[in-house]
């Protein structure tokens, strides 16, 4: 049987979908991820983590194939790209820090950082200090220019490896600049549903095409937004492979 | 012809064998890069940066693939990779700073910061960066983390090569891939492929194979090798990649 295995961010891992928590077993096994995988007849991972930034999609499906994949088994991969505005860190071994989610397959020690983090949820007093510098770590053109390399270097790593595929952004649409404009273009439009679009990610479909108008005060769509989104990423994905 | 397209760190880029100086076209042109490619009979392209990152080389080689996709089959591509305790920012286009060591190369963005650990504050026009950097170096060059990147990189860059079907090989400059709970199996992989040499075997990058093996330990105060050992390493580097790149 094929396993479904969703990697992105807050969106991805259904983070609030419930009202209540941020992230649980019952928001990842609710998301549009967790429904399109039944949908389809999958089994299902999900690597999503809350804050997630593009670097931690791409060494995470990295990391899967090398690592978790099975060779008699059949994968599909669900990418949300997310913000380019994101980053990894990693407390070191001997920190007492940790960043825990329900995700399968976490490393606790990697602390996802984001332009938006807000401080009071940030335990290390030092992480804390450095979004202080979220402008000098977070440049437009340096993160743009770093999504676009990661997923083509992601569409190539799921071609090579003969592994199905179908990528989304979650919230926000890919930015084109003199240096990433080529790039983009080897986007296989096929495999992405309108990389260029923000209007055709997930956050603002739901709000503009599926008009569900009320979302968390985190900008997380609640469960039946999943529901109805799901329905029409399944669709898609029938759609591009013939299911 | 085709055309050899090297990229690294300074060590690919030849820094200091021309009269000392840090960055220059000649030192491009005396490197063991340009050597390698004058060996296979090709023309040759160094878009190796001093203070590179393998942020850097991942992300300019495939800007330059893009660049050149339409006749991409007559490039080969000699990947020196390098410390993976090194990273690249970027000044802002609202920022007025520039960091224009870099001018060598015609499509390179100076609004690019190479950033090593101990990259000195006096190299930052803006010293915020400076600061960050040395107030969190801990956090944002965490050894795992930069050991993780390092072979999602090469793991990546490789998969663009073998898609495109593009020769290449690739080597350590400095150090060898480290392993870690979350990269062995994905170093396991690279280490099966005959066109990375010895991925995880530090003798064997360029600086040490120079220094211990052969013997070359007469070093500029910046840790770069001379002419006599990027000639030595030339004939080695040939004979290892030849099998590739021909």
């Amino acid at each position: 049987m094929t396993t479904l295995v969703a990697i992105g961010c807050s969106h991805m891992a259904g983070c609030e979908l419930d009202v209540v928590n941020k992230d649980s077993e019952y928001n990842r096994q609710n998301c549009f991820a967790a429904r399109t995988a039944k949908d389809l007849g999958f089994n299902y991972y999900n690597l999503a983590i809350a804050g997630a930034s593009n670097q931690f999609i791409h060494r995470k499906l990295v990391e899967f194939i090398t690592t978790h994949a099975n060779d008699n088994e059949d994968y599909f991969f669900l990418v949300g790209w997310t913000s380019s505005g994101r980053m990894e860190v990693r407390y070191n071994e001997s920190s007492l820090y940790s960043y825990e989610a329900y995700a399968d397959f976490h490393d606790p020690k990697y602390f996802p950082l984001t332009a938006g983090t807000e401080k009071h949820i940030i335990q290390d007093t030092k992480m804390r200090k450095l979004t202080k510098f979220v402008d000098v770590l977070f440049d437009d053109v340096l993160k743009d220019n770093e999504t676009a390399s990661l997923i083509w270097s992601t569409q190539d790593i799921l071609n090579n490896n003969k592994f199905k595929y179908y990528m989304i952004n979650t919230c926000t649409n890919i930015k084109r600049n003199e240096y990433n404009s080529k790039i983009i273009d080897k986007i296989d439009l096929q495999y992405f549903y309108n990389p260029e679009d923000e209007n055709s990610s997930y956050f603002y479909y739901c709000l503009n095409k599926l008009k569900f108008k009320k979302f968390s005060s985190y900008w997380h769509h609640y469960e039946p937004a999943h529901i109805e989104y799901s329905k029409f990423l399944t669709d898609k994905i029938r759609k591009v492979y013939n299911l | 012809m085709k055309t050899l397209v090297a990229n690294g760190c300074s060590h690919t880029s030849g820094s200091e064998l021309y009269e000392g100086l840090g960055e220059c076209l000649e030192n491009r042109n005396l490197s063991y890069a340009k050597k390698v490619a004058d060996n296979l009979g090709y023309d040759y392209v160094n878009i190796a940066i001093n203070g590179g990152s393998n942020d850097y080389i991942f992300r300019s080689t495939i800007e330059f693939i893009n660049n050149n996709l339409k006749n991409i089959q007559d490039y080969v591509f000699l990947i020196g990779w390098t410390s993976s305790l090194r990273i690249e920012l970027r000044y802002s286009n609202r920022n007025i700073h520039l960091f224009n060591r870099n001018s060598n190369i015609d499509f390179y963005d100076k609004k690019y910061i190479p950033i090593t650990p101990n990259t000195s504050i006096s190299l930052f026009e803006d010293k915020r960066f400076g600061k960050m950097i040395q107030k969190n170096k801990d956090l944002i060059i965490e050894d795992t983390f930069c050991s993780d990147k390092f072979a999602n990189y090469a793991f990546g860059l490789q998969s663009i090569f073998e898609a495109y079907n593009i020769k290449y090989f690739m080597f350590n400059t400095i150090h060898g891939q480290q392993k870690t709970g979350n990269n062995k199996a994905t170093i396991k992989n690279l280490s099966k492929n005959p066109k990375y040499y010895k991925p995880l075997d530090h003798d064997d990058t360029f600086f040490f194979y120079c220094k211990d093996v052969l013997g070359y330990t007469d070093l500029t105060s910046y840790w770069h090798h001379k002419q006599d050992a990027h000639n030595a390493w030339s004939e080695i580097l040939y004979e290892r990649s030849k099998e590739w790149l021909k």
